[in-house]
């Protein structure tokens, strides 16, 4: 391995104000809007909040300049040295055979520079990311994972459907979250620029309503107590059609996400690639992949779709812990995404599952936990058509889980299969990452002649443990077996 | 299967009287400084019952883990079992270990025992409580082997 790379650097000079922008953004900016809104705009504090606003503002410009500068990485051949801080200075040197994974991303501002991150994740869960200009990040690619191909002929790009990317958007959470955020800024902006040409309310009204020095709360709560009955349908027409706009934000910000997503195998690393506007690239050495994850949202199991995952060795809580493969895919499909590109991959099906005869243990032990019984006790006491609803939700949960839940172990790996909430998730481990196998025996298997079937994986996260509950006793010995020849 | 020391059972319960003393010291707090709340009376009181029935279910759970809490050492792996209304068995190949431990807590200062931990990339299992011999002699095997065959005498 040649690295040319051995002058000390810093990262580009534009990092200083995408931090400054970034900070300001997503920090102060919401926490000076929450405080506006909340106190009122034309509160009599206003003129604190905007100064202390100010104040925050100049010390963050103050703090990334002295961040920059103090920050300073060199690569050589053998190490990456950087040290680091403002207040408090950190040295680190890392040896380049404990970098797992490279990945770069850039935002639009960045590509305007041709500048993108650059981020190194190491064994152990650390991460480091420098800022550089493309050309640098290319040529350090090629010499810390020195077998990319700088233009590779396997390169193929998945091109998704407008069904794939629906479910996406709406299965997504956080990114629903977001919309929905978006949609209220939209929706606040609208009402209070042009209420009056869309007819909302008066020339009067908007003048009353600038004037209003009342929070937020004293509004809302004002709003509630005096809204009648029949107007209630209203608001739920609204709200539907708050719902179907962030659906449709949502649409978009998938497609502009995962546009372009390209995967590449060329034998010792997988690359996976997308995006528009914030390009992410994935970069892998195929040998640090642990295993594979299969998740079916409810959406996507009624459509016959999977959503594939890559986990990383010594899954951690970084970017990469897990890289999405194919964030939506046909299920008949997906052997032939294995074999496309982690052929070491199976997948394979679940043998041992549980019988019908446990389905009362599933739906007692989903609802029987300490903090759901306190949760339902109390949900009980002040609303009981509630908490009924919920306990029929919680139970029927247990029963979809009992139907998902299941194990097989074989010679190469070890595949799992469980659901959280409606969402199936299987695991298929290759077996050397399994650390311990074990069996719980309690009072309701006992009886039954079932079993829990327990396991470890290998982690950063230092516990990450599986249980598959409530199967037959008769593959206990070879589970135990599993990862030793002949324990006894 | 070697089972843990007998004495492991008397530092389990000091443990468990320790934590119900906590707990009941706890709702007393509540009681004296919110006495004329009947909420912090009910809640006491509720507390009580509670210490009460957990002392009771763990002094028992206590000895019923003791019959059934030991280890196995073979040639590849440790067999750990575990016992208590819930029993449990567990493989750890010695070649998947990461580390160990040797500890003493508060209470097994008095009785000069030891807990030993096994770390693996995924988990980690206690033994405990051992006599410093037979925590030594645990400790100097999975560290032979491991340094004698540098974990690759599995698979």
């Amino acid at each position: 391995m040649v690295v040319n790379s051995m002058i000390k650097r810093r990262d580009h000079m534009i990092e200083i104000l995408y931090q400054n922008y970034h900070q300001i953004k997503h920090f102060f900016f919401p926490i000076l809007a929450f405080a506006l809104s909340f106190l009122g705009a034309n509160s009599k504090y206003k003129p604190i909040i905007i100064t202390a606003f100010i104040i925050f503002c100049i010390c963050v410009v103050v703090h990334s300049i002295l961040a920059w500068r103090n920050k300073v990485f060199e690569i050589n051949s053998h190490h990456v040295k950087i040290s680091k801080g403002v207040y408090k200075k950190t040295y680190n040197e890392i040896p380049l055979s404990r970098i797992k994974s490279i990945n770069t991303s850039d935002s639009l501002l960045k590509r305007m520079f041709n500048i993108s991150d650059f981020h190194l994740e190491i064994i152990g869960g650390d991460e480091i990311s420098f800022v550089l200009n493309n050309r640098e990040i290319k040529d350090l690619k090629k010499d810390l994972f020195s077998q990319i191909p700088e233009e590779s002929n396997k390169v193929i790009s998945q091109r998704l459907n407008l069904m794939e990317y629906a479910l996406i958007a709406l299965t997504n959470g956080k990114l629903y979250l977001s919309s929905l955020s978006i949609c209220f800024a939209m929706g606040s902006f609208i009402t209070s620029h042009f209420a009056v040409q869309l007819g909302l309310a008066t020339k009067e009204q908007m003048v009353h309503q600038q004037a209003d020095e009342r929070s937020f709360w004293n509004k809302s709560n004002e709003a509630f107590s005096t809204t009648h009955a029949s107007e209630w349908l209203i608001v739920l027409y609204v709200l539907l059609g708050i719902f179907v706009i962030s659906c449709i934000i949502n649409l978009i910000i998938s497609y502009l996400t995962y546009r372009n997503f390209k995967i590449n195998n060329n034998g010792k690393e997988l690359t996976i690639q997308y995006g528009i506007i914030n390009k992410k690239n994935f970069v892998i050495p195929i040998s640090h992949i642990r295993s594979i994850q299969i998740i079916e949202p409810v959406l996507f199991q009624f459509f016959g779709y999977a959503q594939v995952r890559v986990d990383n060795i010594g899954v951690g809580h970084q970017r990469t812990a897990w890289l999405t493969l194919m964030p939506a895919l046909k299920k008949k499909h997906i052997q032939r995404l294995l074999n496309d590109y982690l052929n070491q991959f199976d997948n394979v099906s679940i043998e041992l599952t549980p019988d019908k005869r446990t389905i009362p243990y599933y739906l007692i032990t989903h609802v029987f936990k300490l903090y759901r019984v306190i949760f339902m006790a109390i949900l009980f006491y002040f609303f009981s058509k509630v908490a009924l609803v919920v306990l029929i939700v919680l139970m029927f949960s247990g029963f979809v889980s009992w139907r998902h839940s299941g194990l097989t172990f074989n010679h190469n790996f070890l595949a799992y299969s469980t659901s959280t909430f409606f969402k199936r998730k299987t695991i298929i481990t290759l077996k050397r990452y399994v650390q311990t196998t074990g069996i719980r025996k309690s009072i309701l298997t006992r009886k039954n002649n079932k079993a829990h079937y327990v396991f470890s994986l290998f982690s950063e996260s230092l516990v990450e443990r599986y249980r598959c509950s409530f199967l037959d006793r008769h593959k206990a010995n070879d589970f135990l077996n599993y990862i030793v020849k002949n324990r006894n | 299967m070697n089972k843990v020391h007998g004495k492991s059972k008397n530092i389990w319960n000091l443990g468990t009287i320790q934590f119900t003393l906590i707990v009941f010291l706890v709702g007393c707090a509540i009681y004296f400084v919110f006495s004329e709340y009947a909420v912090a009376r009910k809640s006491f009181f509720l507390i009580s019952i509670g210490s009460v029935l957990y002392l009771l279910v763990n002094l028992l759970k206590n000895s019923i883990t003791y019959r059934q809490t030991g280890y196995q050492l073979t040639g590849n792996a440790v067999i750990i079992y575990h016992g208590g209304f819930t029993t449990s068995e567990f493989t750890v190949p010695l070649s998947k270990v990461q580390h160990l431990d040797v500890e003493q807590t508060f209470y097994s200062r008095l009785y000069n025992l030891y807990e030993i931990t096994i770390y693996t990339g995924g988990d980690n299992h206690t033994i405990g409580f051992i006599t410093i011999e037979e925590a030594t002699k645990l400790k100097n095997f999975i560290i032979e082997l491991l340094a004698q065959d540098g974990g690759k005498f599995n698979d």
